[in-house]
């Protein structure tokens, strides 16, 4: 049996036995959790910079190609991120093999509108490291350069996605939020309820109007989609203006009923007399 | 004298009602006259009596012109009674507002809702002004020429919804006003039995095929089927983007793949030795580069199951072959060093790719 003492230290011991089973593996492949050394690339100007900075708290790394559609619209998705990032803790880097014209990947670069440093790969020693056989291909470190996030091209919701991952990453956002994204809300053309409030709007202007007898009917419509006491206030304001005070009442009766707080309803009961 | 005070009482209840509802504002400073439709320019006039009718608007049809307009008089209704034609809509379809609230919006939706609907009558459901697929593409030109000049047809746009099968024109959750992700639209459809293609050929039930084959492709898993095919009609067979060989073999050229190199590296069939672009290799030797780059060329498709796949790799349990279709199984094993396939496309062949050199 544990004592309380021991029942506090517990968690803390599961802590540490979770952490010794979790998957850090140096140098190892480019799986999620895999943690990728240190390691500098040359520019297309030839200048030596980081595949991860020691600063930032996420390094995205977009693996890339000329004269290739999904490239192309996946670095302009990433130049919209790396401005709505800028304040942010984000380091960017591309990498492009080094069988890539230099000069087409500066083109493809600046049509983007991508500010982020460009690396070349030497013998495509990256991409196999990393295991990636697609383009365009986003991997995202963590600050102690563990992979955290991979993510091949969407066609829809790219934009979307990359923004979320980052901010997974940032910990601004938990993992199930980043998964809603996997299921958005259905885009229905109704929404609950919606039919109904528009047969009550449209028998309130009727009311206004004092047509009594239409306005009945819109809140006649509204009740075939369901008990509402709205609906039961219109249908009393209706019959009331038609001069059928005990039905009307019945129907204020019905919205009180339905919410005792109605303050319509009992307004309308109380000027039928009751 | 009864009648009378009783219809006193009857206008005080409402009075006193109406005093207490939550009717949205009327603060209509300027109204904003539209007599036609901001971006198209067509009449929003009702429809000419010589033209059919087949829906029309509740307040229209009932005479009640003063409930959006600032008189109840047919003949000089006078303007509407709200400063923009959305929130006099919005007055009754407050639904809409709701719809209207979610991230992606159709710019005419936000900016006038008789845009694409008369709101006093038409020949369409919904009081659209035109058909909808006409009305459409009568903004959507680049859709339209997909549409119109397109070899192979997808008749997702032209029957039931048409349109609106996929998208909401209002607003969506999903980028391009699509009512779900793509993966979660197409099976809506494409999960059933006994569906053939224009060409007359069976096509697969994908919720079935899907739960007997686990190892999905990343745009499958991703919901993301617009990756690989152009759902608005194209010119390659299956509605594909880009081209990729329709027949089993095919003499290899980068070129005729572009579907696949789309997204995945050419070079990991166009190199013939590598160390880091493939696992299908032995010792450098590129196994794909030998597969592919012969006289009869075997497409993707021999080994790979495009969709989904029971084994890793999305590797096929077999090719069909022959009229009825038998299943050669390509009999593929994972091993610790790499792999091996078995007859019947060949003898028993392993592959080492954790070494350098061939046949190690």
């Amino acid at each position: 049996m544990l004592n309380c003492r021991s029942r506090a230290y517990l968690p803390l011991a599961l802590a540490l036995a979770t952490a010794a089973l979790l998957p850090v593996r140096a140098a190892a492949g480019g799986e999620l959790g895999d943690v990728i050394e240190s390691l500098e690339l040359k520019t297309l100007d030839g200048r030596k910079v980081a595949v991860a900075s020691k600063k930032a708290q996420a390094n995205v790394v977009v693996f890339f190609r000329t004269g290739q559609e999904f490239s192309a619209d996946a670095l302009k998705a990433m130049a919209e991120c790396e401005k709505e990032f800028a304040a942010k803790p984000v380091n960017w880097v591309g990498v492009v093999s080094d069988t890539e014209p230099a000069e087409a990947v500066k083109q493809l670069v600046a049509e983007a509108g991508v500010r982020m440093a460009v690396l070349v790969d030497a013998g495509d020693a990256l991409y196999g490291r990393l295991e990636i056989r697609l383009h365009p291909f986003t991997v995202i470190l963590d600050k102690d350069r563990r992979v955290a996030v991979r993510e091949p091209f969407h066609k829809i919701g790219y934009c979307d996605r990359l923004r979320a991952q980052i901010r997974f990453v940032l910990k601004e956002i938990s993992a199930e939020e980043v998964a809603k994204l996997e299921n958005p809300d259905k885009g229905t053309f109704r929404v609950p309820g919606g039919v109904a409030r528009r047969h009550l709007n449209y028998g309130r202007l009727l009311l206004e109007q004092k047509k009594w007898e239409k306005a009945l009917e819109q809140a006649e419509k509204a009740l075939g989609e369901g008990p509402l006491a709205a609906a039961y206030v219109l249908r009393g304001s209706a019959l009331a203006g038609l001069g059928r005070c005990p039905e009307a009442i019945a129907a204020f009766d019905e919205a009180l009923r339905l919410e005792p707080g109605e303050q319509a309803a009992k307004e309308g009961r109380r000027a039928c007399g009751k | 004298m009864n009648m009378r005070l009783t219809y006193l009482a009857g206008l005080l209840v409402v009075t006193a009602v109406l005093a207490l509802l939550p009717t949205p504002s009327r603060a209509a400073v300027k109204t904003e006259v539209r007599k036609t439709a901001l971006r198209r320019g067509v009449s929003v006039a009702p429809l000419p009596p010589s033209e059919k009718v087949g829906w029309s608007h509740a307040p229209f049809e009932g005479g009640d012109c003063g409930v959006c307009h600032e008189r109840n008089d047919p003949k000089s209704p006078g303007p509407i009674r709200h400063a923009s034609v959305n929130e006099q809509c919005y007055e009754c379809h407050e639904d809409t507002r709701d719809v209207m609230a979610r991230r992606y919006k159709h710019v005419p939706a936000v900016e006038a809702c008789t845009d694409c609907h008369n709101p006093h009558n038409s020949a369409e459901r919904g009081l659209l002004a035109a058909e909808m697929v006409s009305l459409c593409l009568s903004c959507h030109q680049g859709i339209k020429d997909q549409v119109t000049k397109a070899q192979v047809k997808h008749d997702a746009i032209t029957q039931d919804k048409k349109c609106s099968n996929c998208h909401n024109p209002h607003a969506a959750n999903v980028e391009k006003l699509l009512i779900q992700l793509p993966f979660d639209l197409c099976v809506n459809c494409h999960s059933k039995d006994g569906m053939t293609s224009d060409d007359g050929k069976p096509m697969t039930n994908y919720r079935k095929f899907l739960s007997e084959n686990k190892v999905w492709h990343a745009p499958v898993q991703a919901k993301d089927c617009s990756a690989c095919h152009r759902t608005h009609g194209g010119d390659n067979f299956r509605l594909l983007v880009s081209a990729y060989p329709s027949s089993f073999y095919a003499p290899y050229e980068t070129k005729n793949y572009a579907l696949c190199y789309g997204c995945h590296n050419s070079k990991v069939v166009s190199e013939p030795e590598t160390t880091t672009l493939t696992g299908f290799r032995d010792g450098s030797k590129n196994l794909h580069y030998v597969h592919v780059h012969k006289e009869r060329g075997r497409t993707c498709r021999a080994c790979h199951e495009v969709h989904a796949s029971k084994q890793d790799h999305h590797i096929r349990d077999g090719v069909p072959y022959g009229p009825k279709g038998w299943m050669l199984k390509i009999n593929y094993t994972k091993l610790p060093t790499g792999g091996s396939c078995a007859k019947t496309c060949h003898e028993t062949k392993a592959y080492n790719n954790k070494s350098l050199t061939a046949g190690q």
